[in-house]
């Protein structure tokens, strides 16, 4: 019998996506009953047709956050009354994603930096315990802060 | 399936590839495919022209005389800009300077763009020295060395050289006619305080440049889908935005002499290996 990785158990869960081509630089992902299209890998202009990879990547993210305060904020006694969260990415260096001739570095994603805006009826210390227990159970977010560097801030509005 | 036209160009921004962009699909849907190749700076473009890694390259007027010079005179300069054509450099001063003529910048400090910039430092030195002025002996040069390799086409060093001059720290600065225009409306410049002290004879800017032995059909074939763009194509419209120009023209080469000049008379090949 071989012996689990930390962490995990033999029955875990597989989430599945199929991805598509299509042409060009634009592909549809499938899961389960869904489908979206993506446009590009990163995209450099003003307004595309569909999001680009690095798009999807930070609006699940955001998703994920989102998902998370709903799921934890009531075992606080939270009610959350608005929440929205701003994201953006950045390149260790984008001309290495363009094959840049001569650039060093790497495509990879270096930082992303997020404000989450959240109303609530609850003392301050409360929602930063209802986001520190968000960021514990957040995959996305345990994912990606192994490789890149996070930096997120809680904006408490009335 | 036709092989694609290899175009190589350099790039310091991302946004460049829109550009690119647009141009591939336009070659593309004409029937004429082409790709891009991008370098990080004109030494290594050049050296893949030569090398025959690419068919085209997009070079900065330096950059071509770099290929002139590494093919001893084997290649063409086929097509350029409108905007490419014609350009000059000016020699600008604080208005209350008291500098009136090129002579009073005798000990008094220059500031340029990065050494391998041509609107910027190769062919202001070059209208000073032809003054009578040479750096390090009649004036100092307070060089900005910004991104060496890419010709000055970021303007950084150009624009580091203008806020030198602005903080007082030089006494003048050389900027690109456009540029100058451009800062002017966008307020980088007051034109209350800064004033022309000289402009540079015109100079041609960057080409499409060819090796000798590009084949003569693929050249025209290539140069009539380029001249079928048109500013009145919404797309076309946006890359010549970007890219700033109106049409695209035959290229040339009687407007490189006197950058041809300064990099003889400053030593730059020499001084660059």
């Amino acid at each position: 019998m071989s012996s689990n990785v930390s962490g995990t158990s033999q029955q875990e869960f597989k989430w599945k996506a199929r991805v598509s081509w299509l042409a060009g630089d634009r592909s549809t992902a499938y899961t389960r009953n869904n489908s979206f299209l993506i446009e590009k890998q990163a995209s450099f202009k003003e307004k595309d047709p569909s999001p680009s990879a690095i798009e999807y990547l930070l609006g699940a993210l955001g998703g994920d956050i989102a998902a998370g305060f709903n799921a934890v904020a009531p075992r606080f006694g939270v009610s959350i009354d608005a929440l929205e969260i701003s994201l953006s990415g950045q390149l260790n260096n984008s001309l290495a994603l363009l094959g840049v001739i001569g650039e060093s570095g790497h495509p990879g994603l270096e930082t992303i930096e997020g404000r989450i805006y959240i109303s609530a009826e609850a003392e301050e210390a409360v929602i930063e315990q209802v986001w520190r227990s968000v960021q514990a159970r957040s995959p996305l977010l345990n994912t990606l802060k192994r490789c890149v560097d996070l930096n997120f801030s809680l904006v408490i509005t009335m | 399936m036709q092989s694609p036209v290899l175009v190589g160009a350099v790039v310091y921004d991302p946004k460049v590839v829109v550009i690119w962009d647009i141009i591939k699909e336009f070659f593309i849907n004409e029937n004429c495919p082409m790709d891009y190749v991008f370098y990080s700076n004109y030494e290594l473009m050049v050296e893949a022209l030569v090398a025959g890694h690419i068919h085209i390259a997009w070079n900065s007027p330096l950059a071509w005389l770099e290929a002139e010079h590494e093919t001893a005179n084997g290649c063409r300069a086929i097509a350029m800009r409108d905007t490419d054509r014609d350009r000059v450099s000016h020699i600008i001063v604080r208005r209350d300077s008291g500098i009136n003529s090129l002579d009073d910048l005798r000990g008094k400090t220059v500031a340029t763009g990065a050494k391998d910039s041509p609107q910027a430092t190769l062919i202001p030195l070059q209208v000073l020295w032809r003054a009578g002025l040479e750096a390090g002996k009649d004036f100092s040069l307070r060089r900005f060395d910004l991104l060496v390799g890419k010709h000055g086409d970021h303007v950084g060093g150009e624009l580091e050289a203008l806020r030198s001059l602005q903080r007082g720290e030089s006494d003048a600065c050389a900027v690109l006619d456009l540029n100058w225009t451009n800062w002017q409306a966008d307020g980088t410049v007051d034109p209350a305080k800064l004033t022309v002290l000289a402009t540079t004879p015109p100079f041609d800017h960057c080409n499409f440049t060819v090796r000798q032995d590009f084949p003569e059909d693929a050249e025209k074939r290539w140069l009539e889908v380029l001249f079928r763009m048109t500013y009145s194509n919404p797309a076309h419209r946006e890359m010549m935005d970007m890219e700033g120009l109106k049409e695209w023209l035959p290229g040339r080469v009687s407007g490189y002499a006197i950058l041809a000049e300064a990099v003889k008379a400053q030593h730059f090949f020499e001084e660059a290996v």
